[in-house]
């Protein structure tokens, strides 16, 4: 399923426009968002998930338009959202949650204890199933958030950071469970790290001042960042390298 | 045992709770009215309308720890920040609050008239009158209502500190009654426990239920605002919440009469020593005992125009005026209600009719014979030693060997009263002057 913008904006009230004429379109696949702080990521995706209603522009999740009650309605069922800072209930097991999340996603109550084994195993957190949420890691906490996004299989994954703050080996497992997930679904990942997008995502966009500037495959990005910096984007020359990279897809507009 | 747990959340009933999070305030509940109501399931004169009045006023506990619970729920299980409850998702704007306020206030509702059945059963065997069922439905809506309210706090709050401003709010809101009757309209329950005769002013009945309709449906309102995306309060809701206020006023503007006389049901009497008894129909067991009580402490008294010309059951009165009348009518009425002991009540109450206040002595209702006494002290413990003999004589072996009367015999004792019964009428009789005193 495709997620389409068409010329969106958006601003807060009495502040300046966050997003402006943004147009893109995420195919299926891994789609990487990177973009500087105060950028509009966390804007979008908020438009993007109807935390935020749609005022200006367009802004389509299959055909389902958000700036409808209905299409905003039909939309949320389709959708699966992993916030960047998240919490579990403590008292509640993993499978638990996350059949309370399909639940909460519009599962009927009799299929959602199948429906979270089945994510528990798409995240390969089934041994666990009966742990209480209080007693994981972060990585498998990030993993209990993936599956309570996925128990209702939705056909749109939006991911906010879902790397940050894991040591190497919880973001190595977080990454392969991400990258089996696009396979079969559009997920979008809006992160900071160069080396998730890297990883992760089949194409790329980078969002700079309230618009895509760049969107493109990673070897398309990786010889931007290399023609601008002239080195690998690998490594501690990298957040140079970025930031020269956003001031060129600036340059670009 | 967690894969128990887990088989027990995914059931209907608890479905998406987690079970302890309902379990323990059912349990709660129930063993707090069971507690509440044990005793009353031995007591004499059982009635409806007392049963009608108690299915608010034993929620006053209960609805407290309902109320903490679902504060506990919302808090805990509707945070934006949980995987499950995000303002997006599907189900968060209706259902699932919907669904929680369901099955919390489902168990503890449920609890709690579990715990009313065996009263309910002793009523049902043993008790007079009709239920009055829009006092009940009243009860019933204001616990759902502050149930929703706790739920409220939850979602607005966020935190575990919504519980105890959740108890604190709804224990103030119960106990209001007790402050000031205007309150009344706003509680589950009166100030005092009704009996028969009497029923709750319909139109407090009415308004009572009325307002709590509106007070659950502005919560539930309230609380789908709050967790819907993006969240917003329109005009219209705000109106909602204005006519809540609105309709919260009028109590307090024109206090509704609490209670009515009821006039129904007839009455049984029954005639001795020239006295006429009558209870109400619904209490036909309890008039042997009263003239079993009261007729020996009138014939200890002797022949005089103190002694009433009936003793009346309150059950049968009509109007405040005809009771606040009866002192001049000749006749004495008696509150026969549920829980009452006619063995401890009418030789009071018959004792009492007969000798004057103490208050006529200029005491101050004291009565002391010690070496500091004052003079009106000691008259007073005169009065007050003829009413704990006359009160006496209602039981067969009630020898007063204690006091001023200790050890005086019946015939001499009415001799005295009746030469001196003026006297005593305005507390003129000192204790030096007891004939069998020394």
């Amino acid at each position: 399923m495709r997620v389409t913008v068409e010329e969106l904006a958006f601003g807060y009230r009495g502040r300046k426009k966050v997003l402006n004429n943004l147009t893109w379109t995420v195919e299926p696949g891994v789609t990487g968002l990177l973009g500087p702080n105060g950028a509009g990521k966390t804007t979008l995706l908020s438009l993007l998930v109807t935390l935020l209603p749609v005022r200006e522009g367009r802004l389509l999740i299959g055909e389902h338009d958000l700036s409808t009650m209905a299409g905003r309605s039909r939309a949320r069922r389709l959708l699966g959202f992993v916030p960047q800072h998240f919490s579990l209930a403590g008292e509640l097991t993993v499978a638990d949650t996350v059949a309370y999340a399909a639940w909460a996603h519009g599962l009927a109550r009799d299929r959602c204890a199948r429906a979270a084994r089945w994510a528990l195993e798409s995240v390969d957190l089934s041994e666990f199933a009966d742990q209480r949420t209080s007693t994981l890691s972060g990585g498998q906490r990030q993993r209990v958030g993936i599956a309570a996004a996925l128990a209702h299989d939705p056909r749109i994954l939006v991911l906010d950071e879902p790397t940050a703050g894991l040591d190497p080996g919880q973001r190595l497992r977080v990454r392969e469970v991400v990258a089996g997930l696009g396979e079969e679904r559009t997920v979008l990942v809006s992160t900071h790290l160069i080396e998730d997008v890297a990883h992760l995502c089949s194409r790329v966009g980078v969002l700079v001042g309230g618009r895509i500037e760049f969107h493109g495959t990673f070897p398309e990005l990786e010889a931007l960042i290399e023609d601008t910096s002239g080195g690998s984007p690998y490594g501690s020359g990298f957040e140079r390298a970025y930031d020269r990279l956003i001031e060129r897809v600036g340059g670009h507009r | 045992m967690s894969s128990l747990w887990s088989r027990m959340a995914a059931s209907a009933p608890f479905w998406p709770l987690p079970p302890l999070m309902v379990l323990l305030p059912a349990c709660s509940i129930l063993a707090l009215t069971l507690a509440g109501t044990w005793s009353q399931l031995s007591w004499r004169a059982l009635d409806w309308v007392h049963f009608s009045g108690q299915v608010g006023a034993q929620a006053r506990l209960p609805v407290v720890v309902a109320t903490g619970a679902a504060a506990l729920v919302a808090a805990r299980l509707t945070r934006p920040s949980l995987v499950f409850a995000q303002p997006w998702q599907p189900r968060l704007e209706r259902e699932l609050p919907l669904r929680h306020a369901l099955v919390i206030t489902g168990w503890c509702l449920g609890a709690y008239l579990v715990g009313l059945i065996p009263l309910t059963v002793a009523v049902t065997v043993r008790g007079a009158g009709m239920v009055n069922p829009v006092a009940i439905l009243g009860s019933l809506t204001g616990f759902v209502a502050l149930v929703l309210l706790g739920y409220l706090c939850g979602v607005i709050v966020r935190g575990l500190l919504a519980v105890p401003v959740a108890i604190g709010s709804v224990f103030v809101i119960t106990s209001l009654p007790l402050v000031a009757d205007p309150w009344t309209a706003l509680a589950l329950q009166l100030p005092f426990a009704p009996s028969l005769g009497m029923r709750e002013s319909t139109a407090l009945g009415f308004y009572r239920l009325g307002f709590f309709l509106l007070l659950a449906t502005a919560i539930t309102w309230t609380v789908t605002c709050f967790l819907r995306a993006p969240r917003r309060l329109s005009p219209l809701h705000s109106m909602a919440i204005i006519v809540v206020v609105a309709a919260a006023i009028p109590p307090h503007l024109h206090t509704f009469p609490l209670m009515a006389y009821s006039q129904d049901g007839g009455e049984v009497c029954a005639e001795r020593g020239g006295v006429r008894y009558c209870v109400h129909e619904g209490h036909t067991d309890e008039l042997a005992p009263i003239i079993e009580l009261a007729a020996p402490v009138f014939t200890a008294y002797g022949p005089s125009d103190a002694i009433p010309d009936e003793v009346r059951d309150h059950s049968l009165a009509t109007t405040d005026e005809e009771v606040l009348g009866g002192i001049d009518d000749g006749v004495l009425w008696v509150r026969v209600h549920p829980g009452w002991d006619p063995y401890q009540q009418i030789p009071e109450v018959a004792a009492a009719w007969l000798v004057p206040d103490l208050f006529v002595c200029g005491s101050e209702g004291v009565a002391l014979m010690d070496d500091e006494a004052e003079p009106e002290e000691r008259r007073a413990a005169v009065l007050a030693g003829l009413q704990a003999w006359l009160a006496s004589r209602a039981f067969e072996n009630g020898d007063h060997e204690d006091g001023l009367f200790a050890g005086a015999d019946l015939d001499e004792v009415r001799t005295w009263i009746h030469r001196n019964e003026d006297r005593l009428a305005v507390c003129e009789v000192e204790p030096e002057e007891l004939p069998w005193w020394s």
